[in-house]
C-alpha cells in the first residue's frame, strides 16, 4: 500500500470519530439539560401561573387596616419580593374609592441590609402628599410594614427613607428616623 | 559544664523571684488622713413672686442632691439643709431675709406663713411656695404641706401648635392645619396669660419645627402640662396618651433616655386626658376619643402630656374655635385642682 493511501485512510478515520463525538455529545446534552423542555409546547396560561404567586398587602382604611390578596410575578430575592409587594402597596387598594397611600409615590429602590433591616427608598411624594392625623400616619406606615413582614421571610424590620435620604417624619406626627418595628406598637 | 548549670540556675531563681512575687507598692496617705472633700456644687437659685406666693427654685444639674435635701420650717424661719456645701448663684432678690451657712439655707419670714414644698425633676430642682396663711393659722408652727411632684397653683404650661412651615399637616378647602392650630395656641396663650399662668409655645410664627426640637423645647422649660394641638380627619375630638407603662422602682436607669421621660407621668398624663376629654364632651357635646398610642413626643415629654386632634369639620367655626378655647383652659384648670 502505497504511504500517501495509507495516510487518507488515517485522516478520514480520525475525521469519523469526530463528528462521532459531536453527534454523541449533542444528543447527551440535548437529553439532559432541558433542550426537551424547550421543545415542549406549554400552554401560555399555566406558565403564567407558574410565574405568578399571590401576597398579602395591608392597606389603612377607615381607621383600621384591611388586606387584599395581590398577583404578582414570582420572585426568589427579598428584595426583588418587597419591591413587587411595595409596588402594590403604592398602587391603593382596589375596593376604596379614596386611596390613603400618598398618591404619586413611586419606589426608588429596595435595600437589604445585613442586621435583617429592609430599607424602601420612596419618593418625595410620599412625605408630600401624605394627608392625615397621627391614626392616619400610623396605618400608612403600618400597612407597610406589615406587607412586607407577611410576605417576605428573613426580614426583621423595614425602615423607610425619602429620595436617599433619611427623614424625620413623613406626617409629622411620627419618627421615621428609626426603623418601624418597635414604633408600630399596638393602639390602645 | 557544672559551672555554666549554676549560673543557669541562678538565673532562673532570680527572674522566678522577680516575676512571682506581689510588689509591695506602698500608696501615698493623704497628709491630714481624711478624704479629699467633695466638689461644691453649682445651685441656681430663683426668686419670683405671683398672686400673693412667692417662690425660690433651687435648681441643679445633680438628681441625687434635690432628694436628699430636707427643708423645714419653725416660727418664723425655713430652712433648706442640703447633702453637702454648695455654690449658690442667685438670680434676683427675694423680698425676705436669707442666708446661707454651710450647706443651710435659711430664710426668715416676717409674717404668719405656710409653705409648699415640691422637688421635680428635667432638671431637678427644688421649688419652695411661700404663701400668707389664713388668720387662724398665724400661731401654729407652718407645715409642710407635700415633698412629692404635685400641681401647682401657678402652673406651667407648653402649648404645641401642630406642624408648621413647609409641613403643612391636613388641608381642606382653605384651611390649613398648621395655620388652624397656631391660631388656636396663640388664642389659649392669651387666655392663660391674662390668668397669670406661665405659658410657651413651641414655634413662634409659621416654622417648621422637629419632633426632637419641640421635645427638646418643652423639657427645657420643664411645664407641668404640655398639650400638642393637631387636627383628626374624623368628625370626633381625639385625645392621645402616650403608650408609655408607668415606671417600675427597678426601672430607674430607662428614665434618662429622651423616648422614655412620658413614664413617670403616664398617670398624670392620663387624669389630664381625662380632665380635658370630660370638659370638651359638655362644652361641645361630641363623642370624645382616649386613645394610647406611641407617639415620640409625648414620650419624650417629662410633664402630663397630651396631644388634642380636633376635628376637621368644626375647627374653622369660629364660635366653635372659642368654645375650645375655653374648655382647654378649664381642662387644664381642673387638671391643677384650681
Amino acid at each position: 500500500m502505497p504511504a500517501n493511501r495509507k495516510r487518507i485512510l488515517w485522516v478520514l478515520v480520525f475525521a469519523l470519530l469526530f463528528l462521532g463525538g459531536i453527534a454523541g455529545g449533542f444528543f447527551y446534552f440535548s437529553r439532559n439539560f432541558g433542550f426537551k423542555q424547550a421543545a415542549e409546547t406549554v400552554p401560555q396560561e399555566a406558565r403564567q401561573a407558574e410565574d405568578a404567586s399571590f401576597v398579602r398587602v395591608y392597606y389603612p382604611s377607615e381607621g383600621r387596616l384591611v388586606m387584599e390578596e395581590r398577583r404578582v410575578k414570582r420572585q426568589v430575592a427579598i428584595t426583588a419580593i418587597a419591591e413587587e409587594i411595595v409596588n402594590e402597596f403604592l398602587k391603593g387598594p382596589s375596593t376604596m374609592a379614596k386611596s390613603a397611600v400618598p398618591p404619586g409615590t413611586k419606589l426608588l429602590a429596595v435595600y437589604y441590609g445585613s442586621d435583617g433591616i429592609l430599607y424602601l427608598d420612596l419618593s418625595d411624594e410620599f412625605r408630600r402628599n401624605f394627608q392625615g392625623d397621627a391614626l392616619n400616619e400610623f396605618l400608612l406606615l403600618k400597612g407597610l410594614y406589615d406587607s412586607i413582614i407577611s410576605n417576605v421571610t428573613g426580614v426583621d424590620d423595614v425602615k423607610v427613607i425619602i429620595e436617599g435620604k433619611e427623614i424625620e417624619s413623613i406626617g409629622g406626627h411620627f419618627l421615621a428616623l428609626y426603623p418601624l418595628k418597635n414604633m408600630l406598637a399596638e393602639v390602645k | 559544664m557544672r559551672k555554666l548549670m549554676t549560673v543557669f540556675a541562678v538565673l532562673v531563681i532570680l527572674s522566678v523571684s522577680g516575676t512571682g512575687h506581689p510588689v509591695e507598692t506602698k500608696l501615698p496617705v493623704p497628709k491630714s488622713g481624711a478624704a479629699p472633700a467633695a466638689p461644691a456644687a453649682d445651685v441656681f437659685l430663683r426668686f419670683s413672686k405671683h398672686e400673693g406666693i412667692s417662690r425660690i427654685v433651687f435648681e441643679t444639674a445633680d438628681e441625687s442632691f434635690i432628694k436628699n435635701t430636707t427643708v423645714t420650717s419653725e416660727r418664723n424661719q425655713i430652712k433648706v439643709l442640703f447633702p453637702s456645701n454648695l455654690n449658690l448663684k442667685a438670680q434676683g432678690n427675694p423680698d425676705m431675709e436669707t442666708s446661707l451657712k454651710g450647706n443651710l439655707y435659711t430664710i426668715t419670714v416676717n409674717s404668719p406663713f405656710r409653705i409648699k414644698v415640691l422637688k421635680l425633676s428635667s432638671p431637678p430642682r427644688l421649688s419652695v411656695d411661700i404663701m400668707a396663711a389664713a388668720k387662724d393659722e398665724g400661731r401654729k408652727p407652718a407645715a409642710v404641706e407635700a415633698t412629692g411632684p404635685a400641681i401647682t397653683p401657678n402652673i406651667r404650661v407648653v402649648l404645641d401648635p401642630g406642624h408648621g412651615g413647609y409641613e403643612v399637616g391636613i388641608v381642606s378647602g382653605d384651611l390649613r392645619e398648621k395655620d388652624l392650630t397656631f391660631s388656636l395656641a396663640r388664642s389659649v396663650e392669651a387666655a392663660l396669660l391674662k390668668k397669670n399662668k406661665t405659658v410657651f409655645l413651641t414655634r413662634k410664627a409659621d416654622q417648621f419645627l422637629s419632633i426632637t426640637d419641640r421635645a427638646i423645647f418643652a423639657n427645657q422649660k420643664a411645664p407641668d402640662v404640655f398639650i400638642s394641638l393637631h387636627l383628626s380627619m374624623t368628625d370626633n375630638f381625639v385625645i392621645y396618651i402616650s403608650a408609655a407603662e408607668p415606671a417600675s422602682p427597678d426601672a430607674a436607669g430607662e428614665l434618662y433616655g429622651l423616648m422614655s421621660r412620658q413614664r413617670r407621668y403616664a398617670d398624670k398624663s392620663k387624669a389630664l386626658a381625662e380632665g380635658l376629654g370630660n370638659v370638651l364632651k359638655e362644652e361641645l357635646k361630641r363623642d370624645i376619643i382616649l386613645r394610647k398610642m406611641d407617639l415620640p413626643l409625648l414620650a419624650s415629654v417629662g410633664a402630663a402630656s397630651v396631644m388634642v386632634e380636633l376635628p376637621v369639620t368644626v375647627a374653622s367655626d369660629q364660635s366653635v374655635k372659642t368654645k375650645i378655647t375655653e374648655s382647654l383652659l378649664k381642662g387644664i384648670a381642673s387638671y391643677a385642682g384650681q
